[in-house]
């Protein structure tokens, strides 16, 4: 039997095609192995879990630009002869009057 | 609004544009009341702020109080401030009237639920946040 010399041509071309894709692939799937001085370098960094979890607890506090402002509500306030609390300037611009119940 | 009034003292009180004040209702009666007038007594001694978060702190455990005078008293044992001044303004019922008829004024001005803030007479209702205060307060301030 007689092979055409296209269809020759055509069957070497794809055989080559095929051997790069697999070799490409293999390359890919197959783990770099680093050099045995950039893994023990990595290792002295890592962290193990259990100092993570002290880190977590000892977190440094806040300091204190980030800590909520704490009021003293009573510094310059007064009872009036009604029985409510008033604080702040009695001249000033705005009256906030907050009506609650305490149950 | 025990968290917003911090923020409202420390921007608008603290620099002289408002002033707050603290009118207590009665809704629950004699518990109210009692409480009410805790927080008055203890502001006699400059602990009215503080007395008033003791009682929503001890909320719960003092509307069950067997003895509510009592367990008042307790409170303002917890808070360090003179018991027996404080038993004295009690027992006095020093603001008790004013209290009361401040209730009844302001259920005629048709304060009826709670909490209601008043910003120069403009009422909100309902718990708010800094949010909804502030552009009330700050268009006040530039008129």
């Amino acid at each position: 039997m007689r092979i055409h010399p296209i269809l020759l041509v055509l069957v070497i071309i794809s055989l080559v095609a095929c051997t790069q894709t697999s070799e490409s692939n293999s390359a890919a799937v197959e783990p770099t192995r680093l050099p045995s001085a950039t893994v023990a370098r990595i290792q002295s960094t890592e962290t193990p879990l259990s100092d993570l979890a002290t880190q977590t607890t000892q977190a440094a506090p806040p300091t204190p630009s980030q800590a909520p402002a704490q009021v003293n509500l009573d510094v310059g306030a007064s009872t009036t002869a009604e029985g409510y609390a008033m604080l702040g300037n009695a001249q000033a611009a705005v009256t906030f009057v907050d009506y609650s119940d305490f149950f | 609004m025990l968290e917003v009034e911090p923020q409202l003292i420390e921007r608008y009180v603290s620099t002289g544009q408002m002033r707050i004040i603290v009118r207590p209702l009665l809704q629950t009666g004699e518990d109210s009341l009692l409480a009410a007038h805790a927080a008055a007594c203890a502001g006699e001694q400059q602990q009215y702020f503080t007395m008033r978060s003791a009682l929503y702190a001890n909320q719960g455990a003092l509307y069950t109080a067997p003895d509510m005078t009592q367990a008042l008293q307790q409170v303002a044992q917890g808070i360090g401030i003179d018991t027996n001044k404080f038993a004295s303004c009690m027992q006095q019922e020093t603001y008790r009237l004013a209290l009361i008829s401040q209730y009844t004024l302001a259920k005629e001005d048709g304060i009826l639920a709670r909490p209601v803030f008043e910003i120069n007479g403009q009422r909100l209702i309902g718990a708010q946040p800094l949010t909804q205060f502030s552009p009330i307060i700050d268009a006040l301030l530039k008129q």
